[in-house]
């Protein structure tokens, strides 16, 4: 059997194992390790078990997922999260859509100090989804806002998939979350307009809160300071070259502890929970890399990619035709898994064809999160959707999906700008 | 059995603690040595050699964690669909599939931490032995796989539950965690 074919029954073989539970990062693992003692021998694979975990788990630029986990459980365990939505509220509370524009500012605030979309969807169910159904906004609504506010953990930087994306496609970190900036303001402002639009259709479904003097909005924005100072470190630190990435993880995480503590949040149970919670998710991201670098070594000695490139140049598609029907793949595929899984699964296969077109690896890296942030709104396992409805089980699926719609246009129009205009991604960093 | 298994989940649980607490310290010496660099011009040497034997030791005492709690991203559509026998099957199925895994990854690891003890690598700058961290690897990785087998012995007995018709016999799982999809 050529081994293009083996990596195809390696593909389906793939699928088929997520299909039946077994974890995404073991079922890559396991047929990445048997595809690639197929063509290379037993010996050959059973070594790669040792030396891509061991070389994964030694890697300095991967020690930032963990440093930036726990920098954001911190974060929310010294009750940032409910300080940075009190500021967004005091300052964009009383527009049109009031609370939910709250929180989308407010989620993005966070985002920028939590790198994870649901660590921000769970944080904001908690802190802002109770403040919206007291106000009288409706449950499908105000889980719909909390819904979409989550993907921002994930385009606002500092973000874990896209330290992962970076590593592993050999890009530099800052230069991906250079390229983030503008395309997480456009977020922003798509999901802002989204709600001005519903809330100017039926002020009934939000409801705005009454505006705030000056002098106490201003009071507002200083009640932020920990959150404001933290992303100042850790964004700034990176930016202005005075620190490396790894550095201003760390320093976020020493602030982040000290910020807890020293306002009395951090008691003996919490940390704890800190800890056991930033270190189980830490490892969530490690088994799946431990699959996919041993995948992506099956991938390459098949040749599958080259055949794939092959294939899509005999079929005279154009590059921007090859770029729709990969956000057609993306959009599905977001459905079903979660934001890490759905970029590493396809990333050895995909990246080739990317590259061949003449691409740049950091505007689809960046087109990719966001694909993937979508994903994670859509039926029929919108992850953040699932994850509200598991915190609110009063509020249906359904209502949360309808809640979600327009947020859903909005993303598309997003993809359809960053798509059409790679500069809206690739200036800010040609000019950094 | 009951006892045993509340042991172990417990010192998965203390184990990786005690490594995240370890990557909070690594958090306090990087940050000490970012600060002390850029206003004093004198880095503490040798972090970044700490950083890479401490990390892998750091990762592998969360694995076992990671397992006993069934925390790793996994689709369960097929079972919510199917009912929940078959439910029970997959994730015995799933569990083997998964103690397979791990078990090879910490055979090969005995291996791997010998050579390095064999070889005498050390790291560049501190000179330090690099093979106690990797043997200490191995060992968190066994133990991952011994907690695995716990998990799989979990699911043969609710499995048999079910089969039964017993639910009283059915031990309690973990609900699914709010990652999993």
């Amino acid at each position: 059997m050529d081994p293009a074919s083996v990596a195809l029954i390696g593909f389906a073989a793939m699928f088929a194992l997520i299909a039946l539970h077994v974890p995404i990062g073991v079922a890559m693992g396991v047929v990445g390790l048997a595809g690639f003692a197929s063509m290379a021998g037993w010996n050959a694979a059973l070594t790669l078990l040792a030396t891509e975990p061991a070389s994964t788990m030694a890697s300095l630029d991967l020690a930032v997922i963990p440093l930036f986990m726990l920098m954001g459980s911190l974060a929310a365990a010294g009750g940032l999260a409910k300080d940075i939505f009190a500021t967004a509220e005091a300052l964009v509370g009383h527009r049109p859509g009031g609370l939910a524009a709250t929180t989308i500012v407010a989620s993005a605030g966070f985002g920028a100090v939590c790198g994870s979309a649901v660590a921000t969807t769970a944080t904001f169910g908690r802190v802002a989804l109770p403040e919206m159904l007291a106000r009288g906004y409706s449950g499908g609504s105000s889980a719909g806002v909390v819904a979409a506010g989550g993907t921002l953990g994930i385009i606002v930087p500092p973000s874990s998939i896209m330290v992962l994306y970076a590593v592993l496609t050999e890009q530099s970190v800052l230069t991906m979350f250079s390229a983030a900036m503008i395309p997480a303001l456009l977020s922003v402002v798509l999901y802002l307009s989204a709600i001005w639009i519903v809330a100017r259709r039926n002020p009934a479904l939000m409801p705005g809160t009454d505006k705030l003097p000056l002098r106490d909005r201003i009071r507002a924005i200083g009640r932020s300071w920990g959150a404001i100072l933290l992303a100042i470190i850790v964004l700034g630190g990176i930016y202005s070259g005075i620190f490396t990435v790894n550095e201003a993880a760390a320093i976020g995480v020493v602030f982040a502890f000290l910020f807890a503590l020293g306002r009395g949040k951090l008691n003996r149970q919490t940390f704890v929970e800190v800890l056991s919670d930033a270190s189980v998710a830490t490892v969530m991201i490690y088994v799946i890399v431990f699959g996919a670098m041993i995948f992506s070594y099956f991938v390459s000695l098949s040749g599958v990619s080259e055949e794939i490139i092959g294939g899509i140049d005999a079929l005279g598609l154009p590059p921007a035709g090859v770029i729709f029907l990969l956000i057609l793949v993306y959009l599905f595929l977001g459905a079903f898994f979660d934001e890490v899984a759905a970029v590493v699964v396809t990333l050895p296969f995909v990246l080739p064809i990317i590259l061949s077109m003449g691409y740049d690896p950091i505007w689809w890296g960046i087109l990719n999160v966001a694909l993937i942030g979508v994903g994670m709104l859509t039926p029929p396992i919108g992850i953040n959707v699932m994850l509200l409805n598991a915190m609110r089980s009063d509020i249906s699926l359904s209502a949360i999906y309808r809640g979600i719609f327009a947020f859903f246009l909005a993303d598309c129009l997003r993809i359809l700008i960053l798509a059409v205009f790679p500069q809206v991604t690739l200036w800010l960093p040609s000019i950094l | 059995m009951d006892a045993l298994d509340r042991f172990v989940r417990r010192a998965t649980l203390w184990l990786a603690l005690l490594g995240f607490a370890g990557l909070l310290l690594l958090a306090v010496m990087t940050s000490l040595d970012a600060l002390l660099r850029s206003a004093f011009s004198a880095p503490l040497h040798g972090v970044n050699d700490v950083s890479a034997v401490v990390m892998a030791v750091v990762i592998a005492s969360c694995i076992p964690a990671n397992l006993a709690q069934r925390r790793n991203i996994a689709v369960e559509v097929l079972g919510g669909v199917a009912g929940p026998r078959t439910h029970r099957i997959l994730t015995l199925f799933a569990g083997l599939v998964v103690l397979a895994f791990f078990g090879v990854m910490a055979w090969k690891f005995i291996p791997y931490a010998e050579g390095m003890y064999l070889s005498g690598r050390r790291t560049w700058v501190l000179a330090w032995p690099v093979w106690p961290w990797w043997a200490a690897a191995a060992l968190f990785l066994v133990f991952a796989a011994a907690v695995q087998a716990l998990n799989v012995l979990q699911d043969v007995i609710a499995l048999k539950g079910a089969f039964a018709d017993r639910p009283s016999a059915v031990p309690q799982t973990r609900p699914l965690p709010e990652g999993d999809a």
